[in-house]
């Protein structure tokens, strides 16, 4: 028993090792120059920009590949854009009213 | 608590295989007071009141303790890199230098990201003193001596994480900046060597030191100013 857990524990380790492959990850940067309602949330992905409604903007860490921003009233998600998040790299997403429709501008 | 490391590892292949570590070691015979219902070694050893618990305050000031160390040995990378980029030649190099200009300011922007582990932490700590700050003046079962003592400590308290979660979010944006410059010069040193402009290329990376250098000011004034929480 002893002999087993000694040796999966060396599995785990020596794996363990070859570990240190760091996480892929691209940056979102949204700006809002739009007042949000209380009952009004932005998701990037999964992730909810619950400061939002206190800053002007926040940065987002994703993984890369397509991500999509919505905006949930209530029960409600509604997609507002899509947009390419790239490895080590940021895209800036800056929403904007147009004819009332909150709509981004996207670059990066 | 979960030391932040520098290397931002968080792969799914990693995570089965610490779990897999953990449940090996809850087996191993230092382990048994678990399974045989005695109460844990920290917990027997003391008779009296036990150590200070562990809250979101304690853990957000570790973690930051952890972050300046880390931000200390990004910036002694950042610097290197200034160093190098001032001395390239060829273009093949000032491309490398480029991306990996990218990576490393992309380990550090996560440190700081508004999703990141710390500034979670940061907003869980926040929350929860404020929690106690409102419980103290609430407080009916102190003396008011007693009450005014913790509700100072707790004043203080906010005010300090506030501080840091600020500073926080200050770093982040200039993070971003910095790493919006690198990838746009990146870019256009990219289009010089697609229109064979080789020379001009290198020299537009070459300006990136400057840059460079003045993120490191701007990391080693935010290092300083970064203060933990107090005990």
């Amino acid at each position: 028993m002893r002999l087993t857990l000694n040796v999966g524990l060396a599995c785990a380790v020596l794996l363990l090792g070859g570990c240190e492959t760091r996480d892929q990850v691209g940056f979102v940067e949204v700006r809002r120059s739009v007042a949000l309602s209380g009952t009004e949330q932005l998701v990037v992905d999964s992730t909810e920009l619950r400061g939002l409604a206190h800053k002007e903007r926040m940065i987002v860490q994703l993984r890369p590949g397509p991500a999509k921003l919505q905006i949930k009233r209530g029960e409600a998600a509604q997609d507002v854009c899509e947009f390419v998040v790239r490895k080590d790299r940021v895209v800036t997403v800056t929403l904007v009213y147009v004819n009332s429709a909150l709509r981004c501008s996207v670059q990066g | 608590m979960v030391a932040l490391r520098y290397r931002f590892v968080r792969s799914n292949f990693c995570l089965p295989v610490i779990c897999a570590m953990l449940a090996v070691a809850m087996q191993l015979p230092g382990a048994v007071f678990a399974a045989e219902g005695g109460s844990s070694p920290a917990a027997s050893s003391s008779g009296g009141i036990s150590a200070a618990p562990a809250t979101p305050v304690a853990d957000f000031r570790n973690q930051l303790i952890g972050v300046k160390k880390s931000l200390a040995e990004v910036n002694g990378k950042i610097e290197e890199r200034a160093r190098t980029i001032e001395a390239l030649s060829k273009p093949g190099g000032a491309r490398q230098q480029v991306e990996e200009l990218q990576a490393l300011i992309s380990q550090t922007l996560s440190l700081v990201a508004d999703n990141g582990q710390v500034a979670q932490l940061g907003a869980k700590a926040l929350d929860y003193a404020r929690a106690k700050q409102d419980q103290m003046r609430k407080d009916t079962k102190f003396t008011p001596a007693e009450r005014a003592n913790l509700q100072r400590r707790w004043d203080q308290n906010v005010v300090e994480m506030t501080k840091a979660t600020d500073e926080l979010a200050k770093a982040g944006t200039e993070f971003v900046q910095l790493l919006k410059t690198v990838q746009n010069r990146g870019d256009y040193a990219s289009e010089l060597l697609e229109v064979d402009n080789a020379g001009e290329m290198v020299k537009v990376i070459q300006n990136l030191a400057a840059d460079v250098r003045g993120a490191s000011a701007v990391l080693k004034t935010f290092i300083q100013s970064l203060t933990p929480p107090e005990a």
